[in-house]
This record gives structure tokens, C-alpha cells and sequence, in this order.
């Protein structure tokens, strides 16, 4: 690519970062140039997170329908899996599986809430509701 | 120890980067792409039946951790790593080792630094970066995609350290002891070149090199028929970014081996090197095709279609293959 062809498409969730990427210069050497971001990067990125907004928005029905605990809801937004989850907790996937029921859920001891609390970090009462819906959380929301 | 304190530079990716300060430290002027070539980071891995998160793995580079082992036993570096079981015990090495005054390299779960941007916090568990110093509670952080120093907190530091799942960190630190006086820079692009041409060329398995790219072509003709239209776009996606996010310069480090094969013909005076630096950074153009007809066929727009991509895909893999072929045929073979 020809150093005046990097794309300068700028991408606000760069958050004001720039990226480095290699191109050829005039002199004919291959050179760092920084870029703002490209369109069709940003595209792939916000299909990737337009996914994970419609996982949680259905979550988000299920805990409403008293079909999953809290827990499924914050467990997504921090993009883990009960799998994930359990191995940086230290316990059973199971555990944490039978965690997301309703019914188990709100059984559960303070000192297994403060675990789950902490490694999310926030606090109990946090972790047992689920926050209103923010703004960049719709699924279609760009 | 006698080593200057780092200067941060920002870098295309994180481990060449890493490579890049960490030897700079040591006196050792060693661009980018010349870690990256030397390290032998460019290689193509594709495993459809091995699924992380619901998608197939993939990558454009080598495994995490060889690119800075590699430039250490080539340019006679010596350093040492160590991993820990116990997070507090990683946490108080650490910090022992930054208050003898070294500059640390680690590898980090990027989801848990808070200074990288939120859109691409994703569970990533082998971003390397440098731990320059410790004020307080907070660490001083050198991580090469990023353009300045930044701060990290120790808590968040050491759940990013100590992270599980895939690729697990374990806390890994690593840092250089010592170097010999003397770099033979032409044996060392030599055996970094070496190493690139026979993994992509000679793979044992469909699952790497260049046998890979096509395997993926493969597939994604195959994705329409097997998937709903939906996660065959989704999956397209998901190629699309592992090749062009944050981290590797674009085209699936394709640029920057260019950028690596054009120093090396300068440096070398070798003809052949800058030749095959102009059909790379070509191959990074088709990959960035790629990249343009995979998104529009995700966003509905323009007239691509699974097949013509997967077509494009085989395309890259037979051009590929001629530049390592003549990387083989013009310089491996032919130096002394």
C-alpha cells in the first residue's frame, strides 16, 4: 500500500489513539504511518459487538421473565462464557451453570456473591440487579 | 544493571514491539519489522474445529512468545521468564524486580487494562506489554500499540496477569540479562527468513502455512451451505478483524514483513529481498481486498459473494507461495 492510501477513516472508538501501520513511501522504503482508524475494520469490530448487544438483550428478557439469574446477565457483559468463568473463579463450570438459575441464585450466601461481585467489580446489590438499558447497549445501536 | 530506562515508542503490534524497547534498552537498535522478521512472526494458522467463543481459530502470526524468543537466540540475547501459580507471589516478584531497575516485559489479558479502548476489550489473554516502573499503587506502563506511556493499577494489572483460559499468561514476566558484544545481523535475517519459508511451505498439517489459506478458502465457500446466513456473516466477520484490528499493522502482518524484507534488501544490498518486499506488501493488498468485499458481503453492499472471496483467499495462497519459493530459490540458496 502507498503511504497516501492509508486510510484516515476516523473511528471514534479509538478514543482519540491512533494506530501504526506499515507503507511504502515515495522514495520507494517501507515506512510506519499512523492512521486514524479504517471504515471496513471498524465495520468487522461493530459486527463483533452488534453480536454480543443482542445476546444481552436477550438475557436481559430471560432474567425479566424469571428464566435466568442476574448473574447470566453480568457474566455476558464481561464477555465470559460459564466455562471462563468458572476456571478464574476456581470452581465447577457446573456451579457456575446452576448459579444462573433464578431460583438457586437468590439461595446464594453472601461470601459466594462476594466473589462474583469482586471479580466483576462491583457490589453485591450491583451484581443481584441488573442495570437499565444504556444507551450503547441497543442492538442496533451503531 | 547498566540499562538505560525505556523510552516508549508506539509499534504495530505488541511483542515485536515489546522486542523492539526491551533491546533498544540494551543498546541493541532493532526497528519493528526486524524483530518481526528476525522472530519469524509471520506464518497463517487456521483450525475450524478448534472454536474460541464460537469462532474458529485463526491467525496471521506465530504462536504468542516466539517472536521474542526467537530475536533472543539469534541476535545472542540472553533473558529469563518466569511464570507464577500464586498471583500475590507474582505481584511482589514483580515489583522486586522493578526496584532492582529493570524494565519487565509481561503478558496480559487485554480485556482487564483499563487504558485500551473499550471497543476492543476482548478476552484476549496474550497481549505482551512493559512494565516500566511502579508509583504508588499505580504501574507505569510501556504498551507498543499505544502512542504514550499509560497507567495501570495493580489490581487490574494482576487480574490481567493471572487471567485463565486459553493461552493463559500464568504471569509470565520476562526481561534481558545480558547480551554478547558482537550481533551477526546477516546470519540472523538469514535464519528468521529460513524459518518463515519452511513453516509456510513445508507444513506437516492443513491446519498451517500456506496448505491453511487455502483450507480456509475452503471453507468459506462452504459456510453458506452450512450455516444460517447470519453466522456465515458473523464468522466472515470475524476473519476480517482478526486480520485487521488493532495490533497487526494491517493485512495480517503482511505490511510489516514487507516493510522487514525492504530493510533487510537495503542493509543486505540484496536485489532479490527488495522484490519480494513489493510482491508482500501486493499480498497485503489482496488481503485487504479481502478484507473490503468480505465486510460489504456482511453489510449487504457491493457484489461480492462467499465463492469470489473464497476465490480471492486462493488466489493470496498461490502468490504467497511464489514469494517464499523465491525467497527459497534467489536467497536462501544462494548465500553463503
Amino acid at each position: 500500500m502507498r503511504k497516501e492510501f492509508v486510510p484516515q477513516d476516523l473511528d471514534v472508538g479509538y478514543e482519540g489513539h491512533k494506530r501504526l501501520c506499515y507503507a511504502r513511501g515515495g522514495d520507494g522504503r517501507v515506512e510506519s504511518v499512523a492512521s486514524v482508524g479504517w471504515e471496513v475494520e471498524r465495520e468487522a469490530t461493530e459486527s463483533a459487538w452488534k453480536q454480543i448487544r443482542q445476546t444481552l438483550a436477550k438475557t436481559r428478557e430471560d432474567i425479566a421473565l424469571g428464566r435466568l439469574s442476574p448473574l447470566a446477565f453480568h457474566m455476558e457483559k464481561n464477555l465470559f462464557t460459564p466455562t471462563l468463568l468458572a476456571k478464574n473463579l476456581g470452581m465447577w463450570c457446573w456451579t457456575v451453570r446452576r448459579h444462573l438459575k433464578p431460583k438457586v441464585f437468590h439461595r446464594l450466601s453472601e461470601s459466594v456473591l462476594r466473589k462474583y461481585a469482586d471479580y466483576f467489580g462491583i457490589s453485591i446489590d450491583e451484581l443481584r440487579s441488573v442495570p437499565s438499558e444504556l444507551k450503547d447497549e441497543k442492538p442496533d445501536g451503531e | 544493571m547498566e540499562s538505560k530506562p525505556i523510552e516508549h515508542h508506539q509499534s504495530a503490534h505488541c511483542e515485536t514491539g515489546v522486542v523492539h524497547l526491551l533491546f533498544q534498552q540494551q543498546g541493541i537498535s532493532i526497528s519493528e519489522p526486524m524483530a518481526f522478521g528476525i522472530g519469524s512472526g509471520l506464518f497463517f494458522f487456521y483450525a475450524a474445529f478448534i472454536k474460541v467463543m464460537g469462532n474458529p481459530l485463526i491467525a496471521y502470526r506465530s504462536l504468542p512468545g516466539s517472536i521474542f524468543k526467537r530475536n533472543c537466540q539469534r541476535l545472542a540475547v540472553r533473558f529469563r521468564s518466569e511464570r507464577f501459580r500464586d498471583p500475590q507471589r507474582g505481584k511482589e516478584r514483580l515489583d522486586e524486580l522493578l526496584g532492582e531497575g529493570r524494565a519487565l516485559g509481561i503478558q496480559a489479558n487485554i480485556y482487564w487494562l483499563p487504558y485500551v479502548p473499550a471497543k476492543f476489550r476482548f478476552h484476549f489473554n496474550a497481549h505482551n506489554l512493559i512494565v516500566a516502573g511502579k508509583r504508588g499503587d499505580d504501574y507505569l506502563i510501556s504498551d507498543p500499540i499505544v502512542e504514550e506511556f499509560s497507567i495501570c493499577d495493580s489490581r487490574a494489572l494482576t487480574k490481567a496477569r493471572f487471567c485463565k483460559g486459553a493461552l493463559a499468561p500464568k504471569g509470565l514476566l520476562y526481561y534481558v540479562e545480558g547480551r554478547e558484544s558482537s550481533i551477526n545481523w546477516k546470519e540472523a535475517i538469514r535464519e528468521g527468513i529460513k524459518e518463515t519459508v519452511n513453516k509456510m511451505l513445508y507444513s506437516p498439517l492443513p491446519i498451517l502455512g500456506v496448505r491453511a489459506i487455502r483450507y480456509l478458502a475452503k471453507d468459506i465457500e462452504k459456510w453458506p451451505r452450512k450455516l444460517s446466513s447470519e453466522e456465515a456473516r458473523n464468522r466472515l466477520a470475524f476473519v476480517v478483524r482478526m486480520q485487521e484490528e488493532i495490533g497487526t499493522g494491517g493485512a495480517g502482518f503482511r505490511y510489516m514483513y514487507s516493510a522487514f524484507l525492504d530493510e533487510c534488501g537495503v542493509l543486505l544490498d540484496r536485489q532479490v529481498l527488495r522484490r519480494a518486499s513489493v510482491e508482500m506488501e501486493e499480498v497485503g493488498d489482496r488481503w485487504r481486498d479481502v478484507a473490503v468485499s468480505a465486510v460489504g458481503l456482511c453489510k449487504e453492499r457491493g457484489d461480492a459473494t462467499f465463492e469470489k472471496v473464497a476465490r480471492a483467499v486462493r488466489n493470496i495462497s498461490e502468490q504467497e507461495q511464489s514469494i517464499y519459493l523465491l525467497l527459497k530459490k534467489e536467497y536462501l540458496r544462494r548465500e553463503v
